[in-house]
């Protein structure tokens, strides 16, 4: 039995067809996933419905995946109208106007209402900043892909000398390497005029190995992400070695072939595609490789962060509404720019991440007094039900239909809605919660994400009466606090060195 | 909805799953307190919780499980769920040797954290991955003999090995506190049958539940 063409493989026919076609890819028809003779049924944003825990696409829709409701017509009708009022807006704007924008109550209560579907990817991009530098993000996945093509290269061929040298193998001096000679020589002359590149060092290919780790993870029942290679053989690693000539380590072999494939990506201008129409119901393979090349390149472009796990989760997220360039410069932006700024959550430490749990939590004690005792009592802690939460702006757990409403106003209003959602997801539970112990409140914020309503925690969380200035309040705190300790450790440091 | 009523057992025991980030702590934790496996898992950010009774040696033992982000920078959060943990299941993956030398860091990471008597268990997950393999049988038995750690291999896709892992270290926490607590269980005539108690391996063992969190 021949076995089917690794993931990779299928990625590059991919990216190939989609720079000669256009925007839509179609799945290939010689393409097998396990259970192909069931159609995919799809939800609004792409997640196929019909996988089993094995991964096999089955008959049925699986017990609690929650099918797409019909859109009544004066649904459609409203839509309608706000993606008109949207074409003006945008119309109106440049990058002087957006900052004026971005403060008004106005303009700050028409992106709770939510952004049109249609025009979603397109404001995300313009409050995120936009495209700051075109050709800056196909630069950096090409260099770092040569740079790192060469490294493994050097490594695989260290790795048959000492083979070779051990079992004097007669294969051993055949191949030195898996791309013609004239094509490596120019990753050499990349390297010669400075100091040893980031993408060359070994702390860089290790923070790829941990990428690596959660790229299968990431979302993988959305049909960008849906890995149908991997469920028909979970063995499929063997079977890469077998396509990179020589290389004994599969491991090492699969990388390769990855690298090889991203190679030929940026020469086909695949960034600029977007790939998804949620709508039609085929796989669209090439998401994990888009996911594993934005993330790097994250990681090249800000080292002080690099990469940390629930980075994923929301570069994942932007794939699915935006093409892979603007996918980068939305989390660029998101990182880096107000009102977001989230690369202190993720920096080693994760130090803005502890300031945000603090202020969750006393937020809790403000507007939720009641609950936030009965916490206390039962030794829930903040971290653990919130971290996902605030960490991943709800990117990790929650049904898209919830995510992209958090993150239509996130993008605009920052911080805020992140903690009204919060405590409007509390305040829908709380009279659950109080009635039960720790562990059954921990098992009912397991099941949670599945069984809220998008529109109605959205209503909620904005008729709290949250206040910036309480906000500011519980940061300062913190940062009070962190002082203190540090100023402690310091004197500790100093009296017994 | 009125709150469940707890089944009864004998002792709860805290359990923490540590290792690097993609060895199958999450699925471990599945397999053995489900009996599900999910090929479509996502990565685990910051930690989640499962409980599961066994029986060891004619006692009801209750094991409250805490699954943790394996990623370094996570530390800082997931470190103050060792607090009050009576064990701990180092995993690796023995398809990744990298998983495995790290093992020593976490090894560090218990001692600087966690309780001193804190009872190790030595996982090798992923054994089904057997054409893969990166680490030795023996070189992981050896490692865990050097450093006085018990030592399994295990695979939560097959379920090979995870049950008895499970098992074999909640049995080893009740063997070594009731040894340790022998005097105190004597004057006490019996465990109580209801309400449980959180056992440590320290003194002070009056632990409450869920009380391992106060960053």
């Amino acid at each position: 039995m021949s076995s089917p063409p690794p993931r990779e493989e299928l990625d590059r026919q991919v990216s190939l067809q989609s720079s000669e076609e256009g925007t839509e890819v179609e799945y290939s028809p010689s393409e097998e996933y396990p259970g192909k003779k069931y159609p995919l049924q799809l939800d609004n944003f792409g997640f196929i419905l019909n996988v089993d825990s094995d991964g096999r696409v089955c008959q049925n829709i699986v017990d609690g995946a929650v099918r797409p409701r019909a859109t009544t017509l004066a649904e459609k009708q409203k839509t309608i109208k706000r993606e008109k009022k949207w074409d003006m807006q945008l119309a109106a704007w440049d990058s002087t106007t957006l900052k004026a924008k971005q403060n008004s109550k106005k303009f700050i209560k028409r992106l709770r209402k939510g952004i049109p579907e249609s025009k979603r990817g397109e404001v995300w991009l313009l409050l995120a900043g936009g495209i700051q530098k075109p050709g800056y993000y196909e630069d950096i996945v090409k260099k770092t892909t040569i740079l790192m093509l060469a490294s493994y290269r050097e490594i695989a061929d260290s790795q048959k000398m000492q083979e070779a040298s051990v079992k004097t193998s007669p294969t051993a001096s055949e191949s030195s390497s898996f791309l013609p000679k004239e094509e490596t020589n120019p990753i050499i002359e990349v390297d010669t005029d400075s100091e040893e590149d980031f993408a060359s060092t070994r702390a860089f290919r290790h923070i790829q190995d941990i990428i690596d780790r959660d790229i299968h993870r990431t979302y993988p029942k959305h049909k960008l992400f849906y890995d149908a290679q991997h469920n028909t053989d979970s063995t499929a690693s063997t079977s890469d070695s077998d396509v990179v000539r020589g290389v004994a380590d599969p491991e090492l072999a699969a990388t390769i072939l990855s690298l090889e494939v991203d190679l030929e990506f940026t020469a086909s201008g695949g960034a600029k595609k977007r790939v998804t129409n949620s709508m039609n119901s085929t796989l669209t393979p090439g998401g994990q490789a888009a996911l594993r090349r934005v993330l790097r390149a994250y990681s090249y472009h800000d080292r002080d962060v690099g990469y940390c796990q629930g980075m994923n989760f929301i570069a994942g997220m932007f794939l699915t509404q935006l093409s892979e360039e603007e996918a980068f410069w939305v989390l660029v932006g998101v990182m880096n720019r107000e009102p977001c700024h989230m690369r202190g959550l993720f920096r080693e430490g994760m130090a803005i991440t502890h300031k945000v749990l603090h202020v969750a939590e006393q937020l809790t004690y403000l507007h939720l007094p009641r609950l936030a005792r009965h916490f206390k009592k039962e030794h829930i802690h903040v971290t653990m039900y919130a971290t996902q939460w605030l960490l991943t702006q709800y990117t990790s757990s929650f049904n898209f239909d919830l995510v992209v409403r958090v993150w239509d106003s996130f993008l605009g209003e920052g911080w805020k809605i992140i903690y009204r959602v919060m405590l409007a997801l509390l305040s829908q539970s709380q009279q659950k919660l109080l009635k039960m112990g720790f562990e059954d409140m921990l098992a009912y914020f397991r099941e949670l994400p599945g069984r809220i309503n998008a529109n109605a925690v959205m209503a909620i969380a904005s008729k709290i009466p949250l206040k910036t200035k309480q906000i500011k309040k519980f940061e300062r705190e913190w940062e009070v606090v962190r002082a203190r300790k540090a100023a402690t450790e310091k004197d500790q440091i100093e009296e017994n060195p | 909805m009125a709150a469940r009523v707890d089944e009864e057992y004998d002792y709860l025991f805290k359990i923490v799953l540590i290792g690097d980030s993609g060895v199958g702590k999450s699925n471990l934790l599945s397999r053995f307190t489900r009996n599900e496996f999910n090929l479509e898992s996502k990565s685990t950010i910051g930690v989640e919780f499962a409980t599961k009774s066994i029986q060891a040696e004619g006692k009801t033992i209750k094991a409250q499980i805490w699954d943790t982000a394996g990623q370094e920078r996570y530390r800082a959060i997931t470190s103050a769920y060792y607090r009050g943990a009576v064990g701990a299941l180092l995993v690796y993956d023995i398809s990744k040797h990298g998983t495995f030398e790290n093992v020593e860091r976490w090894l560090k990471e218990l001692r600087d954290h966690a309780e001193a008597n804190i009872v190790v268990m030595l996982v090798g997950n992923k054994s089904d991955l057997r054409h893969l393999r990166a680490v030795e049988t023996d070189e992981a038995m050896a490692f865990s003999e050097q450093h006085n750690l018990a030592f399994i291999e295990t695979s939560a896709l097959d379920a090979s090995g995870v049950d008895t892992a499970f098992q074999r270290i909640l049995t080893e926490i009740y063997r070594l506190m009731s040894r340790r607590n022998v005097a105190a269980e004597e004057a006490a005539n019996q465990p109580s049958l209801t309400a449980g108690k959180t056992i440590s391996l320290s003194q002070d063992s009056n632990q409450k539940k869920g009380c391992c969190a106060s960053v």
